[in-house]
């Protein structure tokens, strides 16, 4: 993708350098990924090998790990809510988003730091804390059930919408801050001659700005989605086992009985969703109007 | 394009923190963890123990077989320059069970190293690899019969003074009872007109209406107690009718919220959220103890879920271990046990100083009538009875 901010970047970057040494720099270069490399062979290629393995060949209670997730539907069940709870955080992370990052952007210096440390705070306060904090407020007869009594019979602890409102609460800087970033650096004068040639403030806005921050929300997106996937202690006290998410069920097969196959056949499953799921994202992604004038 | 990879970057990796700070928030494990607080006392110097703590009884019960120190006793010096390590759930439950293996090394001038969790999947993993790191560790009942003779070691039983143990608890081959978790019927005494008397009572929306508080994580002790309320006598758990137990369970479906931790059912009692629930009896302890108006049903058995102490293969130090858990089960140990958290001591001669709040929850004594669960059962058929349980709750 060929953005504005690549084009400054090349203008800033000059003549090119001589051959010789960019080579050499090159070959510097690939020696720097070196310790990351042997880090992810080691902690994430290696037991991933290990569970695709074991979730095809481990035989546990008399059955194969896939043959056991379909005899059972209730773990399709909580595989396909938790894909709907993630992508319904990520819509809710980008309506509530945009508007903050954009705020952001056009306030001053001292507004902006107050709203940059809005966003940070949350991540200096333990997130158990945060999640038992919500059970109080929104549990039957606590403040949000008394402010807003319509919302439901017995408060909204214990329902999905709970689990909604804690989950945003927790990512929705993710969705903030790269937000934010790519909105930045948007040349405000092309906002000047959208309006110029005629456009209202609001096309402007839909038809300038949010084309050319799309990959900062695209990138968000990803970090909230790929992160609410593997969210389910939240959920536990949130929610209800009716909300539950497949980690409670991971965690279970893991901890208590100890079916490492299985675990692992419920990791590879939503694993292979997620990619699908991204994947359909970004085609469809490049098959907005707005996003491919950016791209 | 730069500012972006920065941004993610930084975003990414304050993730990783984050997750990386989130990691040891599992749900407590049944029986893990109490929150009583400490009633002080004389615990401390009660299970400090002198080098020869008195402990039973002459002439009372069957004796030691002959070269075992009677249970609570320890020869000082004996296991000089040694060590051992227990691994328990954490919580004021193992801040007791340090303070008594720290004083048995003391004692015997060994060194103490407490760890934790032992969940099934560690230990397995330890015994497996052949680096077991733990002596002794707190295995939960149907843990432990799955895993008798594979994971855990077949205890020597000549090796212990265990005439003193007390009948209420169920003998395993592979571990020494350690705690005996009550799970209670306690209810807010002024939600009903009446109290209620049984577990019947439990399952009566009619009678006694109101939202009713279940623990999410597993369905041994509720199915017994599911049954109980539908009038199997406590007697007749062994097997349980698993589906008469869910049928009963049903009944309460609409009134019903899940607890996924012991921190959350004493939210749930503090806050007036429900009016009764299936709850451990050291959290309904501390419920009492902060002055909130809940109290046990008596006269509803409650379904006891054990956790025993039990020495892994392969452990290393498994001469001390037998020697730290004689210690353990001796009257004073025990006593201060149930002081510092509020559970039934393992040791028929412990006299603790009890408050009212621990009198009220002392399920060891009449007129509350405990009863176990059948762990062959359970162990046997955990995986696919967890299916169920899964099944049931989400849907």
């Amino acid at each position: 993708m060929a953005t504005t901010q690549d084009v400054g970047a090349d203008r800033r970057a000059g003549p090119p350098a001589p051959a010789a040494p960019r080579a050499r720099r090159s070959r510097f270069d690939a020696l720097l990924l070196i310790p990351a490399l042997l880090l992810i062979l080691g902690v994430v290629g290696y037991p991933f090998v290990v569970s695709v393995i074991d979730s095809f060949v481990k035989v546990e209670g008399r059955q194969h790990a896939y043959a056991w997730i379909t005899a059972n539907p209730v773990y399709l069940r909580i595989i396909g809510r938790t894909f709907l709870t993630s992508v319904v955080a990520v819509v809710l992370c980008v309506l509530l988003a945009y508007p903050y990052a954009y705020v952001m952007v056009l306030a001053g210096r001292r507004i902006r730091l107050v709203l940059t440390v809005a966003v940070l705070v949350p991540f200096w306060v333990s997130g158990l804390v945060r999640t038992f904090a919500w059970v109080i407020l929104l549990q039957s007869g606590g403040p949000v059930d008394r402010l807003l009594p319509f919302l439901g019979r017995d408060g909204l602890l214990h329902t999905q919408t709970a689990v909604l409102v804690g989950l945003v609460q927790v990512l929705l800087p993710f969705m903030i801050l790269p937000l934010y970033n790519s909105m930045q650096s948007i040349d405000r004068r092309l906002l000047q001659a959208a309006e110029s040639l005629g456009a209202r403030q609001t096309v402007a806005f839909f038809r300038v700005v949010v084309p050319l921050s799309a990959p900062g929300a695209g990138a968000g997106a990803l970090l909230v989605f790929v992160t609410s996937l593997g969210i389910y202690v939240l959920a536990q006290i949130l929610g209800s086992p009716a909300t539950s998410m497949i980690g409670s069920v991971v965690y279970t097969q893991t901890s208590q009985l100890n079916n490492t196959g299985r675990a692992a056949a419920l990791s590879l499953s939503m694993l292979a969703g997620a990619v699908v799921l991204i994947g359909a994202a970004y085609l469809l992604f490049r098959l907005v109007p707005g996003a491919r004038r950016a791209g | 394009m730069r500012r972006i990879r920065w941004a993610v970057a930084i975003v990414g990796s304050s993730a990783v923190l984050v997750s990386a700070c989130g990691g040891g928030t599992s749900p407590a494990s049944g029986d893990g963890g109490s929150s009583s607080s400490s009633q002080s006392s004389s615990g401390a110097t009660a299970a400090g123990g002198a080098t020869v703590a008195s402990s039973s009884t002459p002439g009372s019960g069957g004796a030691p077989a002959a070269g075992v120190l009677a249970a609570g006793q320890a020869t000082a010096g004996s296991f000089s320059g040694r060590q051992f390590s227990y691994s328990g759930n954490g919580g004021t439950t193992q801040d007791a069970q340090n303070k008594i293996f720290g004083d048995f090394a003391t004692v015997v001038g060994a060194s103490y190293a407490p760890d934790g969790p032992p969940t099934a999947a560690k230990v397995k993993a330890q015994v497996d690899s052949g680096n077991v790191t733990w002596d002794i560790v707190d295995a939960p009942e149907v843990d432990l019969a799955e895993g008798c003779g594979t994971v855990y070691q077949k205890i020597d039983y000549s090796k212990l003074d265990t005439s003193k143990l007390s009948p209420l608890v169920p003998k395993q081959d592979c571990g020494i009872a350690l705690n005996a978790s009550p799970w209670t019927f306690a209810y807010d005494t002024e939600a009903f007109p009446q109290a209620p008397t049984s577990w019947a009572d439990f399952f009566d929306l009619a009678k006694f209406p109101g939202k009713r508080a279940i623990y999410a994580g597993f369905p041994m002790q509720q199915i017994e107690i599911a049954l109980l309320g539908s009038g199997v006598d406590p007697g007749k758990l062994a097997p349980p009718d698993v589906d008469a137990g869910y049928a009963e369970l049903d009944k309460l479906k609409s009134d019903l919220v899940f607890y996924s931790a012991g921190s959350e059912s004493q939210q749930m009692m503090a806050s007036n959220q429900i009016v009764a629930c299936i709850c451990w009896s050291g959290r309904v302890y501390t419920e009492i103890q902060n002055g909130s108006h809940w109290a046990l049903v008596p006269t509803a058995p409650p379904v006891l879920r054990m956790d025993y102490l039990a020495i892994p293969i392969g452990s290393k130090n498994t001469d001390v271990a037998y020697a730290a858990i004689n210690y353990f089960i001796g009257a004073q140990q025990q006593a201060y046990w149930q002081e510092a958290t509020g559970y039934p001591p393992m040791n028929v001669d412990a006299k603790p100083k009890l408050s009212a709040a621990a009198k009220a929850v002392d399920v060891f004594q009449p007129p509350f009538k405990p009863v176990t669960i059948d762990v062959t059962f359970w162990a046997g058929d955990l995986a696919a009875q967890m299916d169920k349980w899964t099944t049931w709750t989400s849907s």
